[in-house]
């Protein structure tokens, strides 16, 4: 009896540590906080994101901190600062000698929009390129267009200079011009795109959606912007998402990766806007 | 022009320096502002800026160091695309470069910065940076237009109103130079003074006057200079007054002292002293003239003067002389007609006559002497002058005179009285130059200029008549003053005897000069006209008496001549009649043509004291007759109308005294008129 009650109590102990520390882990915060920063198109999917890894995971705190941008983001990761940076774009070969890696895990449209109740619902490449050329500065109802820009370095615009050549030189001849509105920010743009009146801009659905902005999404070419013309192919613009891990990135960090592939993690990322590759699973 | 040329080299420097700093105002006004500018820019422009990175800070405190490219971007995107090269970056507390948007910038460059906050920390800081490299080059541009400007700048600077005043300068210094030069060109000493009495001024003239040169002068009182010590106090009182008023007995003038020269001698000056108020003190101008000539000549007018007086009394004199001599020249010749020629008593007559007729050339050199006068030119014979006048001036003399005459002596048209005394002056003259006796060669000679000699007259032939002397000669500084009037080297001398000559000789159209050579004597040489009319008969014949037949009125205002001339013409066979002045003259006349018995000729004496003379009356006769035949009388032989009697209505001239035969001659000559006109 007394070596069962041994064994017993002993063995009670275990376990109980094995519940406890955790908890105790947990109860500590610091080395079980995956801290998440990066683009800010993708930080309201992510929000979604982190309630269901800590759901799943609870040992792990996920905080998402405010808009840094791709660059930022995997700034922050390299330099220890991040657990995790979402990009809108891929690493380039410095970053990646520097023990960054990077795992697509999902696309969006990349789309023109307007403010909800605007006249206009799609507009044609040809005409977008008018507009930041500047040569179309009224909408048929002849109110005023008023085209919001992004920096010349950020994604967006890179991504809008890839359209076509025209509108490479369309979009560096918008942003010669003085007295131009240009957002810093993702949530800025989608700002500026909600409360000016007439805002003409380029975002991602996926921001859109997520935070849900109160943004109408243009057909372009004829063509709506919607994740099931993405996959089919109709739709040919669109803004990858990528998790970006580093050296100093902790073991919750790649566990929040393989979330974002989890069915859990497709299905939050579908409900806002992001469409998953086929093979990120 | 010293002055004239600093003032030039002053106003061209401030004109080149006001042009310098306009040509670098210009640039360098530019660059400042430019630069104030920029600075304002840059500050406002970093604040901006600043403010807005900030917000994205505070949006992200912990994490905004790694948004790099989007601050980047944000740099980038706030230049606009028309603005010069800049260069914008964050650094952080520790100047780590956290983004930048550079660009290559040329120096100069300038930098703004503003803080970047977290919550009110500063957490880095906003740098822009702008090249000031373009504004250089618009500077240089600026400054080219500034060399522009500052080369028009001064060429207006120069060129107008410091034109204009080297203008006024050089106007002064010609003004100056102008003064300067009358003030030293000047015969009269122009002196200046300060309010001190202090001589500020002396020209070459004063340098010469009073023996000071200026050196010497400047500085010292004028009257301690040349004042003799006896004027020194009145001179110190009335200068006074001047200082205190500008006025005083010497302003104005001009006033006459004795003054001093520097080697103590005395000379007389007349001082015309002006004033002139110079900064508000009163300065003298004194001009000083030297008036010892001035006095001298004032004293030789006197004597002038007093000559004068005394040739109008010798005039008088010989004129009444004449008059005197007439009569007893007329008694003379009548009582020769009485008396044997054989007789002693004749003989005592004869030189009686000759003794008038000597005194007549006395009378008549008193007259030349007195008047001058035209000549009364007839043809003579010089040999008889000059001979006359070497006896009558050597004269109880030890100086001998040795005659030499041409034996073809030619006549000359001459006034016997003149020349004699001509002779007379050049004979005493050498006379006296040979104190301790000697000869004096006189000569007359036919002469005319041959091929290549200098012609002394226009007329040739002429006659020349040397006097030479024995004496010391005389010196070469005089001889081209010894035909002056009061030029003398005697001391009792009048300095008119040489002067008189020249004169008389120059109115008979003849020339007078002189040879002399120190210790080897003196020639005097008289060149006079010869004549070319034979002489005349009167002359050759002059004892002869020639009778005659008629009525004479004889007209003058002595009584005694009157009578002499009445029994002159009785003895002569004329029936006389007698006026006592002009009006008579022409009353008589008048009445004795009414009644039938006109008079053949008249007789009028020249000069009535106190009535018509001869002059007016015969004009008024000749109206009443123009045939009447009229002869001038006159004590006065070198009046000019004897000398151009006919030209005044007479047909005869007389001298007084006269000869009966010169009467008679004279007479008869005008009564043949009288026959072949009638």
């Amino acid at each position: 009896m007394p070596t069962f009650r041994r064994s017993t109590i002993a063995a009670g102990i275990v376990l109980a540590s094995l519940c406890i520390v955790p908890r105790l882990l947990i109860a500590a915060g610091g080395a079980r906080t995956i801290v998440v920063g990066g683009t800010g198109c993708a930080l309201a999917a992510m929000e979604d994101m982190a309630q269901g890894f800590q759901k799943k995971h609870p040992e792990f705190t996920v905080k998402i901190i405010p808009s840094l941008g791709s660059g930022g983001g995997i700034k922050g990761v390299l330099a220890g600062s991040l657990d995790l940076a979402l990009s809108a774009r891929p690493l380039t070969d410095r970053e990646k000698s520097q023990g960054a890696s990077a795992k697509e895990y999902a696309r969006t449209p990349f789309i023109f929009v307007v403010a909800k109740g605007s006249q206009t619902h799609a507009v044609t490449l040809q005409q977008a390129v008018s507009i930041y050329a500047g040569d179309m500065r009224e909408w048929p109802d002849h109110t005023p267009i008023r085209l919001v820009l992004r920096p010349e370095a950020d994604t967006d615009s890179v991504l809008l200079k890839a359209m076509s050549p025209a509108m490479e030189q369309a979009v560096r001849t918008a942003l010669s011009r003085d007295g131009m509105l240009v957002a810093i920010t993702d949530q800025e743009n989608a700002d500026m795109l909600v409360k000016v009146n007439g805002a003409f801009g380029a975002a991602s659905l996926a921001q859109i959606v997520s935070e849900k902005r109160q943004l109408l999404p243009l057909s372009l070419d004829g063509v709506a912007p919607s994740l099931t013309a993405l996959a089919r192919g109709a739709y040919p613009y669109y803004k990858f998402f990528y998790a970006i891990t580093g050296p100093r990135s902790n073991a919750g960090a790649r566990l929040f990766v393989d979330f974002l592939s989890s069915a859990e993690g497709r299905t939050i990322l579908a409900k806002t806007g992001h469409l998953v590759p086929r093979g990120a699973r | 022009m010293k002055r004239v040329n600093t003032v030039r080299y002053v106003t061209t420097r401030l004109a080149l320096l006001l042009s310098s700093l306009l040509s670098v105002a210009i640039p360098a006004g530019y660059l400042i502002m430019l630069y104030e500018h920029q600075t304002a820019v840059l500050e406002t422009e970093a604040e901006s800026t600043a403010f807005a990175v900030s917000q994205l800070i505070s949006a992200n405190p912990e994490y905004w160091r790694f948004e790099q490219p989007r601050l980047e971007g944000f740099l980038s995107q706030q230049k606009a695309a028309d603005r010069q090269a800049e260069s914008r970056r964050i650094v952080d507390t520790d100047r780590v470069v956290l983004a930048q948007a550079a660009e290559g910038l040329e120096y100069p460059v300038i930098t703004r910065s503003h803080p970047l906050y977290d919550s009110g920390k500063i957490v880095a800081r906003l740098e822009i940076s702008r090249s000031l490299r373009p504004f250089l080059v618009n500077a240089l541009i600026m400054g080219c237009i500034g060399l522009g400007f500052g080369a028009v700048s001064f060429f207006l600077l120069r060129v107008f109103p410091l034109g204009a005043l080297d203008e006024a300068l050089k106007s002064l210094q010609e003004s100056e130079d102008k003064f300067s030069a009358i003030a030293a060109t000047a015969a009269d000493a122009i002196i200046v003074m300060d309010p001190h009495g202090r001589i500020t001024y002396w020209n070459d003239a004063a340098e010469r006057m009073f023996g000071y040169t200026f050196s010497e002068a400047a500085g010292r009182e004028l009257h301690t200079l040349i004042a003799p010590a006896t004027f020194h106090e009145s001179y110190q009182k009335g200068f006074s007054r001047f200082v205190e008023a500008g006025q005083g007995p010497a302003i104005g003038g001009p006033l006459e002292f004795t003054a001093l020269r520097k080697n103590g001698t005395h000379f007389p000056i007349e001082v015309s002293t002006s004033a002139v108020e110079l900064m508000g003190a009163w300065h003298a101008v004194g001009i000083i003239r030297d008036i010892t000539e001035r006095k001298k000549t004032e004293n030789e007018l006197l004597k002038l003067e007093k000559l004068e007086s005394l040739g109008v009394l010798a005039g008088g004199i010989a004129h009444d002389f004449n008059n005197l001599l007439t009569v007893i020249l007329g008694n003379i010749s009548l009582a020769q007609l009485e008396t044997d020629q054989q007789s002693t008593t004749y003989s005592k007559l004869v030189n009686g006559e000759k003794a008038v007729l000597t005194a007549r050339q006395l009378t008549q050199q008193l007259l030349t002497f007195a008047k001058g006068g035209a000549p009364i030119k007839k043809t003579s014979s010089l040999r008889d002058i000059i001979g006359d006048s070497c006896s009558f001036s050597l004269s109880g003399s030890n100086v001998k005179c040795r005659l030499s005459f041409a034996e073809d002596l030619m006549p000359a048209d001459v006034d016997a009285g003149q020349i004699s005394q001509v002779m007379h002056n050049l004979i005493l003259n050498a006379a006296q130059a040979m104190p301790q006796g000697g000869s004096i060669q006189v000569s007359c000679t036919n002469a005319a200029s041959g091929p290549g000699e200098a012609q002394p007259l226009d007329q040739c032939p002429y006659l020349k008549i040397s006097v030479a002397d024995q004496g010391h000669g005389i010196p070469k500084e005089n001889l081209s003053k010894i035909f002056d009037p009061y030029f003398t080297t005697k001391p009792k001398g009048s300095g008119l005897g040489l002067a008189t000559s020249y004169s008389i000789v120059s109115r008979h159209g003849g020339y007078i000069s002189v040879d002399s050579e120190p210790g080897r004597g003196a020639v005097f040489h008289v060149y006079l006209p010869a004549s070319r009319q034979p002489l005349p008969l009167r002359e050759t014949q002059a004892r002869e008496r020639i009778n005659g037949a008629g009525r004479i009125l004889v007209m003058d205002d002595e009584e005694a001549v009157r009578t002499i001339a009445g029994e002159m013409l009785q003895s002569l066979g004329y029936e006389p009649a007698f006026a006592r002045d002009g009006e008579e003259a022409l009353a008589l006349y008048r009445d004795a043509s009414a009644v039938g018995a006109p008079f053949d000729a008249v007789i009028m004496d020249l000069t009535v004291p106190g009535g018509m003379g001869g002059k007016d009356a015969v004009k008024k006769l000749l109206a009443i007759d123009p045939r009447a035949r009229v002869i001038v009388a006159s004590g006065y032989s070198n009046d000019p109308v004897l000398a151009e009697f006919r030209s005044h209505g007479f047909q005869g001239m007389i001298a007084k005294p006269f000869t009966l035969e010169v009467f008679s001659s004279t007479l008869t000559a005008a009564l043949e008129g009288t026959r072949r006109s009638g």
